[in-house]
């Protein structure tokens, strides 16, 4: 998490070296709607919002010959602030596929993530912890110095592990977490930020 | 001006579908492995099975059925202490035509014919049994799951809190408790399908400390995940009985399991209607 917050602090404080809109700050706001106690909210919004909840974050910046850093911070929680807590913290590499002249958007892009997650349910007072590898497919729109990213992200394996008792740590690869409903599923994130 | 409008229609169909007690339960809860749970060195040990059930209209013809699991589960298991069925066994979960004039049709008294003929098989088997049914009081229908003891004997019934659209259809009426009762002294908690959805039965399942969740279900959809998040959110083990087969459109896979309380499914089956048995161990 701090390490994160650091790259996100560092992304704003850098001097600017890399030309116009090298350096961004993102929010995903659909993770915010799933606050709402619904049962839309809590099974199709989190497909839609990356499975972020809550207050999700982002910070990244374009290095030289297309190759970006990002750092993503989530907090919120899927069930209900009062239930549950779910913080999470991702570092992905991303490439953009087209070199982009200073007046067009950036455009597509593909990248891979790493997503530390910390499901703690106060109801039992347990933490379930993973670390889940990604891979996403987005495509980057400049409006100003605004942007819009639209991403897939597909997950496809996890190492778990929990604070409960008489646990122990397992890894386990898969498209879905529910195969027998959906065998693959790729979430869809869509970010809004500023660039500069 | 069609996205603002679309937006204004998907944020309305959020607000409008809200329940401040549903405790949101998705996709979230099945991220990451199952894990390994060791009771290898339990303090108490419970041979459980659940039942997948394949209910016709008539509660006489689901009654001999359940009798004849409940023979093969005593014959191929004969230490199993608790045997569980899925939601309103003796009869479909729901009718469209007629949904609380059928409801009443097959609703029984408790006690009545249901607990009697269960009551004899538990007492002839040392078995607890519990199932499913619609109990007919006071003029009102109630979604209800029995406990039989292994004298027979009703221990104990809990009426559903958290009544689907269907349920109200159908007339049920909702009751405002959980149910915790002791099965050769494991606490064990006793839910009806989407009680696992209420935010505060959860918590006051989990607050009362209990060891076993008996689940009994009647679902058309499943996630299809080997973690079970209500193991989870009350560090429980959880034994889920379901209904199987086709009720006119309604199609309920048959999923049964038992979940130790990692939330890791330690038998699981569906498609057919089947039981699956499973010795949990207790760690205190």
């Amino acid at each position: 998490m701090t390490g994160a917050l650091l790259l996100v602090l560092a992304v704003a404080a850098a001097p600017d070296e890399g030309g116009r809109g090298d350096r961004y700050l993102g929010w995903n706001p659909l993770a915010a709607l799933t606050a709402l106690p619904s049962k839309p909210a809590k099974i199709i919004v989190p497909m839609l919002s990356d499975m972020e909840f809550g207050l999700a974050l982002r910070g990244g910046m374009v290095l030289a010959d297309r190759h970006g850093l990002d750092a993503r911070l989530a907090f919120g929680s899927p069930h209900g602030l009062d239930f549950s807590l779910l913080p999470q913290l991702r570092l992905g590499y991303g490439f953009f596929l087209l070199n982009r002249p200073l007046d067009r958007s950036r455009g597509p892009h593909v990248g891979m993530n790493l997503r530390l997650w910390d499901l703690y349910y106060r109801t039992s007072q347990e933490h379930y912890f993973s670390v889940m590898p990604g891979l996403d497919l987005g495509w980057w729109w400049d409006v100003g110095s605004h942007f819009v990213d639209l991403r897939f992200n597909l997950t496809w394996g996890a190492c778990s592990w929990s604070s409960q008792e008489n646990t122990s740590g397992a890894c386990d690869l898969f498209l879905s977490p529910a195969p027998d409903m959906m065998p693959v599923l790729p979430l869809v994130g869509c970010d809004v930020g500023y660039s500069w | 001006m069609k996205l603002a409008s679309s937006t204004h229609a998907a944020l309305g169909l959020l607000l409008a579908a809200c329940n401040p007690d549903y405790n949101g339960i998705g996709f979230h809860d099945f991220f990451g492995a199952p894990l390994e749970y060791d009771d290898s060195d339990a303090d108490l040990r419970l041979e459980v099975a659940a039942v997948a059930l394949e209910v016709s209209t008539d509660p006489a013809e689901n009654l001999a059925e359940m009798s004849v699991m409940l023979e093969q589960i005593e014959q191929e298991h004969p230490d199993t202490r608790l045997v569980v069925f899925g939601e309103t066994s003796l009869g479909w979960y729901y009718m469209p035509d007629d949904p609380q004039g059928y409801q009443e049709s097959v609703a029984q008294p408790i006690p009545g014919e249901a607990t009697e003929t269960l009551g004899a098989i538990a007492a002839q088997h040392d078995v607890h049994i519990a199932f499913g049914m619609v109990e007919e009081r006071d003029g009102e229908l109630r979604n209800v799951q029995v406990l039989l003891d292994t004298a027979g004997e009703v221990m104990a019934v809990h009426i559903k809190t958290d009544l689907t659209d269907w349920g109200l259809e159908s007339g049920f009426v909702p009751g405002d408790e959980t149910t915790v009762v002791e099965i050769d002294g494991v606490r064990a908690g006793m839910f009806v399908c989407s009680d696992v959805e209420s935010q505060w039965a959860v918590e006051d399942m989990a607050d009362q400390g209990i060891e076993l969740l008996v689940h009994s279900w009647a679902s058309a959809a499943c996630f299809g995940s080997d973690i079970d998040p209500s193991a989870r959110m009350m560090n429980t083990w959880v034994v889920t009985a379901n209904r199987y087969g086709d009720e006119d459109g309604a199609l309920y896979l048959g999923t049964i399991y038992v979940s130790d309380p990692a939330g890791t499914h330690r038998v699981h089956a569906d498609g057919a209607q089947q039981y699956v048995h499973y010795d949990i161990g207790v760690l205190r």
